[in-house]
């Protein structure tokens, strides 16, 4: 799983101990093809890593779902629970192929942050910079 | 290493794959390799051929930041 979790943009500055401490409150889930993950307008504080196969994340307007992007091999999705309390943006649902995910839950990883403040500071510096390139995803798309 | 440097045997790209013509929401996937025009990539369940690459934001760390044009293979 740390392989993995080297390959996450958010990661990515951390050292091995610090991905050791990571890698200790991740939880590895394996959804079968079309399976919803989890539904937008829900509560949840899990934030998940796309180890293998895809996510697909969607929205329903007017009983009719919209997808917005696939998400890949080394991809966040739900991450905006490390932010805030807030309800579920999108909803995700496992892609054709069905995926394999890494968990971790946003109260596990505030409370390792505050146990250890670089590993906070260094997933945060990444953080935005993950959200943006997401952005910019959308905007090709949308152009 | 600082952030600004990079490795170029252990680039992770972050790669915006873009389908052309619109109508595609597209996927974000991470790739061991640079991507190039006429590699194959699989994403919603159909095969892509890759069209066109360009830098989408500048790489920090190990990581690239790439667009990538792709179009039914």
């Amino acid at each position: 799983m740390k392989k993995l979790l080297e390959n996450v943009h958010i990661f990515s500055r951390l050292n091995d101990d610090e991905l050791t401490l990571v890698e200790g409150i991740c939880h590895a889930q394996e959804i079968p093809a079309g399976q919803l993950i989890v539904e937008q307008n829900s509560t949840g504080k899990d934030v998940y890593i796309v180890s293998d196969g895809s996510i697909e994340v969607f929205v329903t307007v007017d009983d009719a779902d919209k997808v917005l992007v696939f998400l890949g091999h080394g991809q966040l999705f739900g991450e905006m629970a490390l932010l805030d309390q807030g309800h579920r943006s999108a909803s995700g649902r496992a892609g054709r192929e069905g995926c394999n995910l890494v968990r971790i839950n946003s109260d596990d990883f505030k409370e390792l942050s505050e146990r250890h403040p670089s590993i906070g500071y260094s997933v945060m510096k990444h953080f935005a910079m993950d959200l943006a390139f997401k952005l910019r995803h959308m905007n090709l798309t949308s152009a | 290493m600082t952030d600004d440097e990079t490795k170029e045997d252990t680039i992770i790209y972050k790669v915006s794959y873009v389908v052309e013509g619109g109508g595609h929401p597209g996927a974000i996937i991470n790739a061991d390799h640079c991507p190039e025009p006429g590699d194959k990539v699989s994403f919603d369940g159909n095969n892509y051929v890759i069209t066109a690459v360009q830098e989408l934001m500048p790489p920090i760390g190990d990581f690239g930041f790439l667009h990538a044009a792709v179009k039914l293979a």
